[in-house]
């Protein structure tokens, strides 16, 4: 089994080519945009009024959008193969995990090197010195990344790796599964429920505070520890619902 | 094996399996004939599981199928079927590492024998070599049911010819149940054992083709002749010029007189008339 839920995973990461080109095409995009206001910072000698995201922080796109065509384009190709549905099952699961492992670790190296070295210039500032003064944004870019925007950076280099991998993994997890349900009744019915808590929540103060209590969970927590279990207790839930409903598939 | 109980499935208000009731129990090369929109997809996918039967019930093996259910020993392939961009060699060994029982060196050695270029990229291939590749991946499955749904689509004449070759040698080195579906009569008439004919839903017959040879037949002459021996004889198709007739019976021989000529059938003749055999005359 070990063997045949490797070769899926190998397949979903090597055979999944849209979300990569999606990928290059917004670095590609996002670098253009960067070297323009380089240049007029350079020129200009003035900073300010927009953010930089971090290049290592695309990869996050690469996992949400993987854990799109992996269930909608693979499926079907893994059991033209002749895979059965169980391997497709935990072989997916391995492909998020080293996704949501790759991106983080990724996008925690940057974090710590090439954004921390362009917030020491003189034109940028990082996200939490424009919480404590916005005034900031006048003159100098920000520098965003989801590890400080969320608070992660907070608990040391250890648990910002874990914590993103356990979001991303839940994210990933959530949007397969999601995904899979888009060919059936009750996946329509998924799509109004969600429509519907975002647009009836938001406006409802006792509704947003279970919004706002459910966010702070799986990405605001204060404790790593529990944010981590969290996401990862609820990603195996959610990923548990996938067994029916990938057995039921029809190709 | 394989055993269908009075099953119907129906999508919304159009039947498109009606009450069938179909029983394989021993090894060999069947065919599963129809028209376009016959049913032969839809029972497939209800032998693979992958679809639900609206009534009835089938089994493989004893144990029943449901698409909650779909059972390990049937491969099902269905026309068109496409597979990762990846070079031919490598969705072949990717097939083996996937399957428990997949024979690497027969999937190989067909490999080489349909001149299928191991380094080429599935999407470089033709439709006809696409097509072959998949067929050459299911039939590497030593599963103990294999449905093929319409596997020489983009064939020309040539690799219906070698796909009749592989499905032998396959069935040589494996003996089991392999069901094809496909409109092409005489292409696989040379090698199918058993025949099943698929028409609205229903199982119009199901028969040995060494039985079709002895009991389908053309009786041709006076219509004044023959009009009255078709008595009690099974008349699947009638076509009249004239004063001349010619009447497809598929059933018993008889002994007609000199003037009205007894002639083989053709399978094609005899599955035209089997399921759109309305005379003419």
């Amino acid at each position: 089994m070990g063997k045949k839920v490797w070769t899926t995973a190998k397949i979903n990461l090597t055979n999944t080519k849209i979300p990569y080109l999606v990928l290059g095409c917004i670095i590609a995009y996002g670098l253009v945009l960067d070297v323009i206001s380089v240049i007029i910072t350079v020129v200009s000698g003035t900073a300010g009024g927009s953010f930089f995201f971090s290049f290592a922080a695309y990869l996050w796109v690469l996992v949400i959008l993987a854990a799109i065509f992996i269930p909608a384009i693979n499926f079907r190709r893994f059991v033209n193969l002749g895979g059965k549905r169980e391997t497709f099952f935990w072989g997916s699961l391995t492909s998020y995990a080293i996704l949501a492992g790759a991106a983080s670790l990724v996008n925690t190296i940057f974090f710590y090197t090439i954004d921390r070295l362009i917030i020491s210039t003189e034109y940028f500032v990082g996200v939490e010195a424009v919480m404590r003064d916005p005034a900031l944004m006048d003159n100098h870019y920000m520098m965003l990344n989801m590890i400080e925007l969320f608070g992660w950076h907070e608990h040391g280099v250890f648990f910002v790796i874990v914590q993103q991998f356990a979001f991303l993994f839940l994210l990933a997890v959530a949007i397969h599964t999601f995904t899979a349900i888009q060919d059936k009744w009750y996946g329509w019915v998924a799509d109004v429920v969600i429509a519907a808590i975002i647009s009836v929540f938001t406006p409802i103060a006792p509704l947003r505070t279970a919004l706002v209590w459910f966010f702070n969970q799986i990405i605001f927590h204060p404790n790593a520890l529990w944010q981590i279990s969290f996401c990862i207790i609820l990603a195996a839930a959610i990923y548990a619902l996938n067994k029916p409903i990938f057995a039921r598939k029809v190709i | 094996m394989i055993r269908v109980t009075n099953v119907t499935k129906k999508y919304a208000r159009t039947t498109a399996i009606d009450r069938v009731s179909l029983s394989v129990s021993d090894s060999g090369i069947y065919c599963l004939l129809g028209r376009n929109g016959a049913g032969k997809t839809t029972l497939m996918k209800l032998l693979a599981g992958h679809l639900s039967a609206t009534e009835g019930q089938i089994t493989v093996e004893g144990k029943r199928v449901l698409p909650s259910r779909m059972p390990d020993d049937v491969t099902y392939i269905e026309s068109g079927s496409k597979q990762f961009n990846m070079k031919v060699s490598q969705v072949i060994d990717t097939a083996a590492a996937l399957q428990d029982s997949f024979d690497l060196d027969f999937a190989q050695e067909m490999v080489k024998r349909f001149e299928l270029s191991p380094t080429k990229k599935y999407k470089q291939l033709s439709l006809g070599m696409k097509t072959m590749l998949t067929t050459i991946i299911a039939l590497a499955n030593n599963s103990k049911v294999i449905l093929l749904d319409e596997p020489t689509l983009g064939f020309d004449a040539i690799m219906r010819a070698q796909f009749n070759t592989l499905l032998m040698e396959s069935y040589q080195a494996h003996p089991r149940v392999l069901i094809i579906s496909t409109h092409l009569i005489d292409e696989i008439a040379k090698v199918t054992e058993q025949l099943i004919i698929i028409d609205n839903g229903k199982i119009m017959l199901e028969v040995g083709i060494d039985d079709i040879d002895e009991k389908a037949y053309t009786l041709s002459g006076p219509a004044n002749v023959v009009e009255p021996i078709l008595e009690g004889l099974n008349c699947i198709g009638k076509t009249t010029a004239g004063s001349v007739v010619a009447a497809h019976i598929y059933g018993e021989r008889v002994a007609p007189p000199e003037s009205v000529a007894v002639d083989r059938m053709s399978l094609q003749d005899f599955f035209i008339n089997m399921v759109g055999g309305e005379s003419n005359g």
